[in-house]
């Protein structure tokens, strides 16, 4: 396949894994203000189903991290090694999640306490600026033609 | 910011109808039939995501603000995408030199 629908399909993988960090987010931000909405509780569920599967690939492959990963996409790899370089950075992402690893924050995606719902917010905005770091390289080569 | 934030997902919309409008009205090949119906999957999911954009605002929570703006630049540069790389086919089918099938995507924020 050529290189550039490569960098499209990986874009658009990241799009869809920002969409679901957002709209768990904004779910999580209008519950904290009782806010009701229907719609919006679904996409919430649907986000948490989405990012239950990333943070289960991330797992599978950070813990396979000293190996060869046979059959993974390589900007997929490229995503994991940001993801673990942020956890290496405490300067910048200084919450104890980047450092318990996806299982907490598989766990944290549940919350229902509002304590809980206010650090799963912290853990999606650091989440989102390693996806959005590693989508910088896909927007500059595909956007920048346009 | 909700005020901009609004325009933006308002001209978004107006922009993703438009499409959808030129991309139902487009006399293509059988071929591209499968095809167009991809890329009108693609708009209608965008014109999803803005209206819920803008039930969002209705809202009225600040903090929610920028989640809004991402989800509103999100919908942007797939749109963008759509213009640039997905309308291509169906242009050529039509003998379209120009972009005829494209909408310019509006200055947000």
């Amino acid at each position: 396949m050529d290189q550039h629908w490569l960098d499209i399909q990986s874009f658009i993988t990241d799009q869809r894994l920002l969409a679901a960090i957002d709209d768990l987010a904004i779910a999580i931000k209008f519950e904290l203000a009782g806010v009701r909405d229907a719609e919006r509780e679904e996409l919430a569920k649907n986000a948490r189903e989405a990012l239950t599967l990333f943070l289960g690939q991330l797992r599978t492959l950070t813990a396979d991290s000293g190996e060869i990963a046979k059959g993974v996409d390589p900007r997929l790899k490229e995503l994991v090694d940001s993801y673990q370089a942020a956890c290496q950075d405490r300067d910048n992402f200084p919450l104890v999640f980047m450092r318990a690893g996806t299982d907490a924050l598989m766990r944290l995606l549940g919350a229902k306490n509002k304590a809980e719902q206010r650090e799963l917010l912290s853990c999606l905005a650091d989440l989102r600026r390693v996806v959005e770091r590693h989508q910088q390289v896909d927007v500059s080569a595909i956007l920048e033609e346009i | 910011m909700r005020g901009n934030l609004q325009a933006s997902n308002e001209d978004l919309l107006h922009q993703l109808v438009t499409l959808q409008r030129l991309f139902a009205d487009a006399k293509i090949p059988q071929e591209l039939s499968g095809y167009r119906s991809a890329i009108e999957g693609v708009c209608e999911r965008l014109r999803r995501q803005v209206q819920r954009n803008l039930k969002d605002l209705v809202y009225d929570l600040p903090d929610t603000f920028g989640n809004v703006l991402r989800q509103t630049q999100t919908v942007m540069r797939e749109l963008e995408l759509v213009n640039a790389y997905y309308a291509g086919p169906i242009e050529l089918s039509q003998g379209l030199g120009a972009s005829l099938l494209r909408v310019v995507p509006g200055v947000l924020l």
